[in-house]
């Protein structure tokens, strides 16, 4: 009973119980803590491109717990890897519209009659360009990593 | 530069083609710099300046009673004469070139009206020392309103300045001047203008800027240079002391803007050059300057930031520095009330200010990330404002056009426009 109150115990009963709720083969702890990284990775990307909206550290919390969730639910831990470099690619992706939506969003506000002109603009589809190459490239490299260690089982 | 060049523009639209360039240089620098540097010099040496004092020999010159035009006056001056303009208006360009220390006054604000038509190019250009312009309107031209260069000593009071192609008040590489009491309105790159000079010796105060690209724009100037007690509202921008290379004596430095109310400037319909619709939304934007200080302001509804410093990005990558924000009030911004982008060069100072949000988050806040992170600033400010350069590079921005637009309110005159002219400024405590 004393053990598993110690910090030890606790880690192992809720690796125990995640294990018995998603059937997954057991992590080791440097894969935890690679998942809980890749996680918390994209958890503090979202929450930054989400700060305009007021909602930085609920977007942090909340996306950072998913991210966890999702890369350790990965049956290895190269597929734990490549989930963590999707999820970063998709949310590189969106953030142009990230970017265009604060400025809708703060243009509405504060009462300016007809935003759409400060973003709907090809200075936009620049930016939608430049971001949609970063996160290409990282989702090819996640794509390659996946097709030259195996498929990504997910649950 | 004389009164028939343009203000330089070319090294603007090189800005803009380096926009690109300052997104990735802000994202590049994601993490900037750790830690504060504090040897920067705030706060700014300000002297004291004595009252003006009245010239005790002039001669009056009266238009039209004794002369056709306003420059026929002016040719006939001596140095402290007084030129008095009556009701009318006046479709000439003035130029005062010689005549030192000249006064050049309506007897009506609002009556006394010089109107360039949408063709000549400066309603008063004075490139003598001490020159100062009173109670009058100075409209259409196709540069600027009322306009000083290279001097030594200058004054603007009760004026009206709208629907000029440039800017509404404009001193260039000229010290020892104060702009008070006057309004600027339809300017599509700012309605008051300091450029070029460091240190300034300059005052703007108990001014109205409206509806123009940037309420005011600071090219390069600093030293003993303070905005106060004005209104900036309505604008594309507001205020904008900033650094480029295409005038002498950067970077922008030592500028005190404290207790204006900045609001709402987010003027789509406002006339705007790309410079100026870089800056919208944005109340108090320090682009590239350094060792200035933001005090007391009342910053509200603003679509971007409340108060921002910035990098600039001309030949050169201008780096905020030094910066102090302090005690402002700032509410009601779309995007963060408080705004540092990266890169910057460190010692940039936010405090005790009554705000709600911030980018990076630590601004607003005395916690551990603020110790930890001190002035690092946030790649997005620079990215969103970016964003808004690539808009202007494409040319593809919402503005208004200067030429046409509404007449200026009426505006308060001087009370006794009779009296005898005055000195331009006083004399300075520390000469």
């Amino acid at each position: 009973m004393s053990d598993d109150s110690t910090p030890a115990g606790i880690t192992a009963r809720l690796r125990s119980h995640i294990h018995s709720r998603t059937a997954i083969t057991d992590h080791g702890y440097s894969t935890m803590l690679l998942a809980i990284f890749l996680g918390l990775l994209v958890g503090a990307y979202c929450s930054w491109t989400v700060a305009d909206f007021s909602v930085r550290w609920p977007a942090f919390g909340i996306v950072g717990l998913i991210g966890i969730i999702r890369c350790y639910t990965q049956p290895t831990r190269m597929a734990v890897v490549t989930t963590g470099l999707y999820q970063l690619s998709a949310a590189i992706a969106i953030t142009p519209l990230v970017l265009a939506g604060g400025g809708l969003y703060g243009a509405y506000t504060q009462g300016v009659a007809n935003p759409w002109p400060t973003v709907l603009s090809e200075a936009i589809l620049l930016v939608v360009i430049v971001f949609g190459v970063i996160a290409t490239l990282i989702a090819g490299v996640a794509s390659f990593l996946d097709h030259r260690y195996g498929p990504v089982e997910t649950k | 530069m004389t009164g028939d060049e343009a203000p330089p523009q070319l090294s603007r639209r090189e800005l803009l083609r380096a926009t690109t360039a300052a997104g990735v240089v802000g994202t590049g620098v994601a993490m900037g710099r750790l830690g504060d540097k504090n040897d920067h010099d705030t706060p700014a040496k300000l002297a004291d300046r004595a009252e003006p004092r009245e010239y005790e020999e002039f001669a009056v010159h009266r238009v039209p009673e004794a002369y056709e035009t306003i420059q026929d006056a002016v040719e006939a001056a001596s140095p402290r004469d007084l030129v008095l303009v009556g009701p009318g208006r006046y479709h000439e360009e003035v130029t005062v070139s010689e005549t030192e220390k000249l006064t050049i006054r309506g007897t009506d604000r609002n009556e006394v009206v010089l109107d360039g038509e949408g063709t000549r190019h400066n309603g008063i250009t004075a490139t003598a020392d001490g020159v100062v312009i009173e109670n009058l309107t100075a409209m259409n031209y196709t540069y600027n309103g009322v306009y000083w260069t290279g001097v030594n000593g200058y004054r603007g009071s009760y004026l009206t300045a709208a629907n000029n192609g440039e800017y509404g008040v404009y001193a260039f590489d000229s010290v020892n001047g104060l702009f008070e009491h006057s309004y600027a309105a339809g300017h599509p790159d700012s309605g008051f203008y300091i450029g070029q000079c460091n240190p300034c010796h300059a005052r703007i105060e108990q001014v109205t800027a409206e509806r123009n690209g940037l309420g005011y724009s600071g090219t390069n100037a600093g030293g003993d240079l303070v905005i106060r007690n004005s209104v900036w509202k309505r604008n594309m921008g507001g205020i904008v002391p900033n650094t480029l290379d295409s005038e002498k004596l950067a970077p922008q430095a030592a500028t005190r803007i404290e207790n204006n109310e900045v609001r709402s400037n987010n003027n789509q319909d406002a006339p705007a050059k790309a410079f100026a619709y870089a800056a919208y939304g944005t109340g108090i934007g320090i682009a590239g300057g350094h060792d200035n200080e933001v005090l007391n302001n009342n910053v509200s509804n603003h679509a971007n930031y409340g108060i921002a410093a910035i990098p600039m990005v001309d030949s050169s990558i201008w780096q905020p520095a030094g910066n102090l924000i302090e005690r402002n009030h700032v509410q009601e911004s779309g995007r963060a009330d408080l705004a540092l982008g990266s890169p910057n060069d460190g010692g940039n100072r936010f405090k005790n200010n009554s705000v709600s949000s911030s980018r990076p988050s630590w601004l607003h806040s005395d916690g551990m990330l603020a110790s930890v992170f001190g002035s690092t600033g946030d790649p997005w400010v620079t990215l969103s404002q970016g964003l808004l350069y690539l808009q202007t590079e494409l040319g593809e921005f919402p503005h208004g056009d200067w030429l046409g637009g509404p007449d200026p309110p009426e505006q308060p005159s001087m009370d006794d426009p009779e009296r005898p002219p005055r000195e331009a400024v006083g004399p300075r405590g520390d000469q």
